[in-house]
């Protein structure tokens, strides 16, 4: 099991090491590659703020917990955890909004718990289907991607589902 | 989100106003404060992942991989041309790694030819595969959950499978809907 706590840090090796063999300035790749933290945080910030506000507000009226009590029989049927509603259903509209939920997942119930684990795997098993469809239909002259976007959705669906059921033997 | 967002504020502020009246007010700077603090964790989660990525988009071992899987995205995506297949097999490598300012274009592109030989399936797969994500490390997941002390490792584990389980129902479906 614990094999995998090896591959972050013999890739970033492999990584320097190929670099190094095609002479490649390595410090100035990585800081130039850095440099670009600064814009796409620029770019997400307004998105981050909006869905925090709206995740703050819908869950001090109260109506967050009407919510997820109306979906919960749902959600529970498919065994998803009431507290990865949200994320799932924000998932394919915003990524860096999801991300924004994710962060408030890790803190409220702690980076080593069933829910955690569950809401990481979910949010690293899917993309942002309207994003990405819209931008990947952007210089098509047949731009129909209905159907693109609904299996995407249903597949993203069944990860979900799928990687709640998984994380309870990882746990 | 240009629906969810008003509809969500919306109703949320209304019914706030039967509840507690000043939620609103507190709600708004709470939410305010977690976005900034959040963001500067996220300078550098991506600072330090752009820059290692960097490093390997600088050394062309993206272009290289790619090649080894031209042959069986030919196959997959049903093309001929060799173009499109080269554009097809560098978007995939560059999102499995988490380049995607490599990808992004490269998807693009190979959309455009697609669309031109009006290979609707092939759009279709190409865009299911995309946003089914099929990154091999949630590099960014994973640093900032390193970054409350959390364990990497079943982390690691889980998102591998569940992604890899995502996009073969995606392709399977779209296979099946011809």
């Amino acid at each position: 099991m614990n094999v995998a706590i090896y591959i972050v840090p013999v890739l970033i090796i492999a990584v320097i090491l190929y670099a190094l063999f095609k002479k490649v300035n390595v410090f100035t790749a990585f800081t130039s590659g850095a440099k670009e933290a600064l814009p796409l945080i620029y770019t997400i910030f307004p998105t981050i703020l909006a869905v925090l506000i709206m995740s703050e507000l819908f869950e001090v009226s109260g109506l967050s917990a009407i919510f997820i009590k109306l979906l919960s029989p749902v959600l529970k049927f498919f065994g998803i955890p009431t507290e990865l509603t949200k994320l799932v259903l924000l998932k394919p509209f915003s990524g860096s909004g999801s991300l924004a939920l994710l962060d408030e997942i890790y803190k409220t119930y702690g980076v080593n718990s069933y829910i955690s684990l569950s809401a990481s795997a979910i949010f690293g098993s899917s993309e942002t289907t309207f994003y990405v469809s819209a931008v990947y239909y952007s210089k098509c002259k047949n731009k129909n991607a209905a159907k693109a976007i609904i299996i995407s959705l249903t597949a993203t669906f069944l990860g979900a589902v799928f990687s709640c059921f998984i994380c309870k033997f990882f746990y | 989100m240009n629906v969810i967002f008003p509809l969500i504020l919306l109703l949320s502020i209304v019914f706030s106003l039967f509840n507690s009246p000043t939620a609103t007010l507190t709600a708004l700077s709470i939410g305010g404060d977690k976005a900034v603090k959040l963001s500067l964790t996220l300078i550098a989660v991506y600072a330090v992942w752009t820059g290692i990525i960097n490093i390997l988009s600088a050394s062309g071992a993206t272009e290289k991989l790619s090649k080894i899987f031209e042959k069986p995205i030919k196959r997959l995506f049903n093309t001929k041309d060799d173009e499109t297949a080269k554009k097809l097999s560098l978007n995939v490598t560059a999102n499995m790694l988490g380049v995607s300012g490599v990808a992004t274009p490269a998807g693009i592109e190979a959309m455009r030819l697609l669309d031109k030989k009006d290979n609707s399936h092939g759009k279709t797969l190409l865009t299911v595969i995309s946003s089914t994500s099929i990154q091999l490390l949630p590099l960014s997941v994973l640093q900032l959950l390193s970054s409350y002390g959390g364990d990497v490792s079943s982390v690691i584990l889980v998102s591998f499978i569940s992604t890899f389980f995502t996009t073969v129902i995606g392709v399977i479906l779209v296979k099946v809907f011809k």
